[in-house]
Parts: C-alpha cells; sequence; structure tokens
C-alpha cells in the first residue's frame, strides 16, 4: 500500500494542524460570540467563559472580533465601572439576534451535512 | 507595573491615533484580569518573570496592534498574479538576455585591457538603476489601477466565452502580421534611403563600406520578410511550406548578424561617422559606441527571436504543433 508523505508526528505536519484547526474555529467564533453574548459581558469575562467551554480564544483575536462586529452593528458596547476598573461591556444588538438566528440554521445545516458526509466516507459516529 | 505599561505603550505606538485610547484601555483591563486571576490562584504577587511569561503569551506589540488594523495592502489578491507575471516577463524578457549579453560583451571587449575587472563591475549601476526603474514604475500602475478599482468592471463583466477562446497555434494574428509588414516597409525605404533619420547638424553617420557589401542580399532578406508577414496577414495559417521558406530567411539573416558581429568583434566599425568639427577621437568614439549599441541589438534579435522563430518553424515544417508557451509566443512574436 503507498504510503503519504504526512508524517503525524513532524513540526511541520503539527503546524500544518494547527493551521487548519484554526481556521476551522475561525468560522465558529463569530457564532460562539453572537451567542456568549445574549448576556451582556465584558472581554475577558466572555474569553473565559469560552475557554471554560473548550473554545479558547487569545485577546489578539478576541478583541478585534468584537470591534469588527460592533462596527457591523451586530453587537452593542458601553465603558462602565466595575470593581472600581472601567471595563466595555458586550451584547448582542437587534440585528445581532437577527443575524445569529440566521447563522444557527446554517450551522445546522452544516453540521448535518457533515455528518452525511462523513458517515459516507466511514468517519461518522454511527 | 512598569513593565506593562511600557508593553501597552508599544502596542499604542502601532495602532491609528482615534483607537489608540479605546484599544488601549480594554487590553490593559485584559491583561490586568489575567494577572490577578494569575495571583489570586497562587495567593501572591507575581514575580517578574510570571508577568513577562503572560505578556509573551498575548504576543509581540506590534503583531497585537496590527490584529486591530484593516488588511492593507498596495495590489491585492485579484491583481496580484498579473502583477507579478508583469514583473517577470519585464526581468525575464529584458533583463535576463541583456544582462548575459551586455556581461559577455563587455567581457570580450576588454579582453587585453588592464581593467576587466571595472568593466565588469561599472557596468551594474545603469543596469540596477534601469531594474528599479522598471520595478517602480509597474508597481506605481498596479498600485493606480488597484486604488481606482480600474480593474472592477472587468471582473465583474468578464465573459468565459471572448476570453476563454480556443487558440489556433498555427493562426497568425493579423494585427501582429501587419504591424510586422510595416515595420520591414519602413526598414526597406530606410535601407534604400528614402527614409531618413533625421541628421544630426554637421555630423554625418553612414554604413561602413563592409556593411554595404551586403547591400543587395540585406536587401533582399528584408524583402522576403515582408513577403512572409504579407503572405500571413492574407493567408494567416502556417503551413510547412511557408514554415521552411521562414526558416531558411531568419538562417541567412542570422548569418548576416553573425557577420556584422564578426566585424565589431575584430574591432572594425558598422558604420561611417564623418563631421567637419569633429576630432579623430570623437569619430573613433561615435564608432565604437553606435557598433556597440548595434552589436547588443543585433545578438538579442539574432539569438532570442531566430533562435525561438527557428524552432517553431522547424516544428511546423515536420508537420508538428508550435509549443504553445507565452515565452516564446512573445519571442516570437505571434
Amino acid at each position: 500500500m503507498a504510503q503519504g508523505n504526512a508524517n503525524p508526528n513532524s513540526n511541520e505536519n503539527g503546524a500544518l494542524l494547527e493551521n487548519l484547526r484554526l481556521e476551522l474555529r475561525r468560522g465558529c467564533l463569530v457564532l460562539a460570540v453572537l451567542a456568549e453574548l445574549r448576556n451582556e459581558q465584558y472581554g475577558y469575562t466572555l474569553r473565559k467563559g469560552l475557554a471554560e467551554r473548550g473554545l479558547e480564544v487569545d485577546e489578539g483575536t478576541l478583541y478585534p472580533l468584537l470591534r469588527r462586529l460592533e462596527s457591523q452593528g451586530l453587537l452593542a458596547s458601553e465603558w462602565r465601572e466595575e470593581e472600581k476598573r472601567n471595563k466595555r461591556f458586550y451584547k448582542i444588538s437587534r440585528d445581532g439576534k437577527l443575524v445569529l438566528k440566521q447563522l444557527l440554521a446554517e450551522w445546522q445545516g452544516i453540521g448535518l451535512a457533515l455528518d452525511e458526509v462523513l458517515k459516507e466516507s466511514g468517519h461518522g459516529n454511527s | 507595573m512598569e513593565i506593562l505599561d511600557r508593553y501597552l505603550k508599544a502596542v499604542k505606538f502601532w495602532l491609528p491615533s482615534e483607537q489608540k485610547q479605546d484599544i488601549i484601555a480594554e487590553l490593559s483591563e485584559d491583561i490586568r484580569s489575567q494577572i490577578e486571576d494569575k495571583e489570586s490562584e497562587l495567593g501572591r504577587p507575581l514575580n517578574d518573570a510570571e508577568v513577562d511569561a503572560i505578556l509573551k503569551k498575548v504576543g509581540p506589540p506590534m503583531l497585537v496592534a496590527q490584529r486591530y488594523l484593516p488588511p492593507r495592502y498596495l495590489i491585492g489578491p485579484a491583481l496580484f498574479p498579473m502583477y507579478w507575471f508583469v514583473l517577470r516577463l519585464g526581468w525575464l524578457c529584458i533583463y535576463g538576455p541583456w544582462l548575459i549579453i551586455v556581461i559577455g560583451l563587455k567581457i570580450l571587449a576588454s579582453f587585453g585591457a588592464a581593467h576587466t575587472g571595472a568593466v565588469a563591475t561599472g557596468m551594474f549601476e545603469p543596469f540596477f538603476r534601469s531594474l528599479f526603474i522598471q520595478f517602480a514604475v509597474i508597481t506605481g500602475v498596479f498600485v493606480a489601477i488597484e486604488r481606482t478599482h480600474a480593474n472592477a468592471e472587468f471582473l465583474k463583466n468578464w465573459n468565459p466565452r471572448k476570453q476563454l477562446k480556443v487558440r489556433d497555434p498555427n493562426r497568425v494574428p493579423r494585427s501582429s502580421s501587419i504591424s510586422e509588414l510595416a515595420w520591414y516597409v519602413m526598414l526597406a525605404l530606410w535601407w534604400v534611403n528614402v527614409l531618413r533619420i533625421p541628421a544630426i547638424p554637421g555630423v554625418s553617420v553612414a554604413m561602413a563600406p563592409a556593411v554595404w557589401r551586403l547591400y543587395w542580399p540585406i536587401l533582399v532578406l528584408i524583402l522576403c520578410q515582408g513577403l512572409i508577414a504579407c503572405l500571413n496577414a492574407f493567408r494567416p495559417l502556417w503551413n510547412p511550406g511557408r514554415a521552411v521558406f521562414r526558416g531558411i530567411v531568419d538562417g541567412l539573416s542570422f548569418l548576416v548578424v553573425a557577420y556584422f558581429l564578426l566585424i565589431w568583434a575584430r574591432g572594425g566599425a558598422l558604420v561611417a561617422v564623418t563631421g567637419a568639427k569633429l576630432s579623430s577621437s570623437d569619430i573613433a568614439a561615435a564608432q565604437k559606441a553606435i557598433t556597440y549599441g548595434w552589436s547588443v541589438v543585433l545578438l538579442i534579435w539574432a539569438a532570442v527571436s531566430f533562435a525561438a522563430r527557428t524552432f517553431q518553424d522547424a516544428r511546423r515544417a515536420a508537420r508538428k504543433p508550435p509549443i504553445c508557451n507565452w515565452a516564446l509566443q512573445l519571442f516570437v512574436g505571434e
């Protein structure tokens, strides 16, 4: 049987896997952030909440994303003092809720389609 | 927390001025929260190494700041492949042969001279200058296209039927035949002295006697090239007979070029310069400069164009399709 070039233990392959993993997660992140911000939170607690659910995201990714979503009108934010420190609190906007609903439907559609594909290729759970 | 302030200051430097305060306040809050969490977990204040580890995890200041900026580029992904192609075309078609030939000729010319190395290194200055100018001009044009979105209409309205049409490699575009014909007509008129290049007052430049010796063969070759261009304009499909004919004409043209180069290599001149006010050293320098310039141009022409054309014509004569390669097509001019 022919062997592929990929070596699961090599550094190059590890970097490739990491890149693909980040690419896969990037699309899901918007969905997770919008869903989490149905309850008002500030950046750090949002990041901690996502990490506790297994979706670790660094500051350099989360804060620019929050700004982008706010500039697109999907989030609203305000600076408020809490525990003697100024914090920026984010919450999903009305447009954000509509978009989240549509994205969730899309996400479920993708999940079902992917399940079918994986099942047919023998990688499915069932 | 001196190090944290210095870190935030470094990030701030790279941020757009209107967002600096806002981004830094938020980032500062996040990092301070991380430090506090770690301190409450350990039950003591963090030491320098532990603070450094947190900052290291956040990332280098420039990289952190860059993530807040919109993607910026001079030439976008839609135009970049074309930009890169044009740039490479310039390097390959102009500077590649130019560099090889000029180095060869310069070194040959300096044989026997005391400063061969100086001659070889001195010629790189104009090369790099023109390389830089070419790079700047091409980049400038593409940046202007990108900025004005001049390609947007083309990208929106591109037509697969028009842009992806099947090209017959044996078909000669009429535009190329007509421009070739015009060139040979002008060349023939110049050769028989009907068309004259504006003269420099007080200076006369004529062909050297060694060149005049080939007056009739050269005229016949120019007319043959013109005839081929004329045939191609009316019947724009190559056939083996026409390919053999052009192969012979190109082969003979190559011999003429070789003869000219031989004259130059032996220290002779291709032109005779005369002028009442010119000293003999001025005349010798002018003759040498013109001969040198001609030799370079003729050698490029002969080595690249004739060789490529002969290669394609040999395939056509053998009833094989010509090689479809953009570089060959460019040199052959089809």
